[in-house]
């Protein structure tokens, strides 16, 4: 790549942004985003993941001995011990409607005024792990997130799941859905916080970026020839 | 002969230190990228709430039964607070 391609590349990565609404309309593919990076680069996801990871032993534990649960937790062993025989598509409507019944709690944007320039800026707010959500309830991503990890519980692969970032047009708002992956081909299913399992069809989502505990992609810009990163090939992994 | 050697042996050094900058310099440009992405990405704010859509399906009898299993004994006192 030479000098004067660099130079042009923010611009690039600004037209095809602007032209991105137009793909809007397509169902969600696993194929379909382009490999940004490892999950680490984003570090408030990254910090998540390690949260999650720090808070696996109390769930574990609690499954194992449904005494040693805390309060919080005491539905979660019989809600996975009922759900494990049930077919994926009755697990993935079980799960979607169980996290969907919790609070909703919205209240986690910061806004900070800069003495300086007295401008504001609204930090989004931080993502949640299951057990944070369980206990406090939580915004939209975070019901993706839950669903994310209660579905990584009863064995479903990283590799199948995605958190997905969209922009609504209808409520002209972002939105965070979960995406389950349904076959060799990509096609995927997508459980949103509104009840609704989406089967492929359009629904109003403009796909922004996703993101699971590996990797993050983006679906707005075209990757071969901006961000020319190659995906780490998807190893087997341990589902449990 | 040995003049001859080490002058082209300098000049290969410089070729090659002149491609590896030129390569390091690509490399910057596109980490340089994908971090401004990824800045853009971590800054949306995500936060919609949907009510409950009149198009969602309907579970089924087992499902539901699961549920209220599972609320029933989220909401009964835990045998160690009760005591």
């Amino acid at each position: 790549m030479g000098r004067g391609h660099a130079v042009r590349a923010p611009a690039l990565i600004l037209v095809l942004s602007l032209l991105a609404p137009s793909t809007g309309e397509a169902a969600y593919r696993f194929g379909d985003g382009v490999y940004l990076g490892s999950a680490s680069l984003l570090p408030d996801w990254a910090e998540t993941l390690q949260r999650a990871r720090d808070q696996h032993p109390i769930l574990d534990a609690c499954v194992a001995d449904a005494e040693r649960c805390e309060g919080y937790l005491r539905g979660i062993p019989v809600l996975l011990q009922r759900a494990r025989p049930l077919s994926r598509e009755r697990q993935l409507q079980l799960i979607n409607r169980y996290i969907n019944k919790r609070r909703y709690r919205g209240d986690r944007t910061l806004e900070i005024t800069s003495a300086l320039s007295e401008e504001t800026v609204r930090l989004p707010s931080r993502w949640s792990t299951l057990l944070e959500f369980l206990r406090r309830g939580g915004d939209c991503e975070d019901y993706a997130t839950s669903k994310y990890q209660l579905l990584r519980a009863l064995g479903i692969p990283a590799h199948d799941l995605r958190v997905v970032v969209v922009f609504d047009r209808a409520s002209r708002d972002h939105h965070a859905v979960l995406a389950v992956r349904q076959d060799d081909d990509g096609a995927a299913w997508l459980l949103d916080s509104d009840d609704r399992i989406y089967r492929g069809q359009p629904f109003g989502y403009r796909f922004i970026y996703a993101l699971n505990e590996t990797s993050i992609w983006d679906h707005e810009v075209d990757g071969d020839t901006v961000f020319p990163v190659t995906q780490p090939q998807e190893q087997p992994e341990d589902s449990s | 002969m040995n003049k001859l050697c080490m002058t082209c042996a300098t000049a290969l050094l410089l070729a090659a230190g002149g491609a590896f900058a030129d390569d390091a310099s690509t490399v910057r440009t596109h980490v340089l990228e994908v971090k401004q992405r990824l800045a853009h990405l971590e800054r949306i704010d995500v936060t919609a709430e949907k009510p409950v859509s009149s198009d969602a399906e309907q579970l089924d009898e087992e499902l539901l039964a699961i549920l209220d299993d599972v609320a029933l004994i989220e909401n009964q006192p835990a045998a160690a607070e009760s005591r």
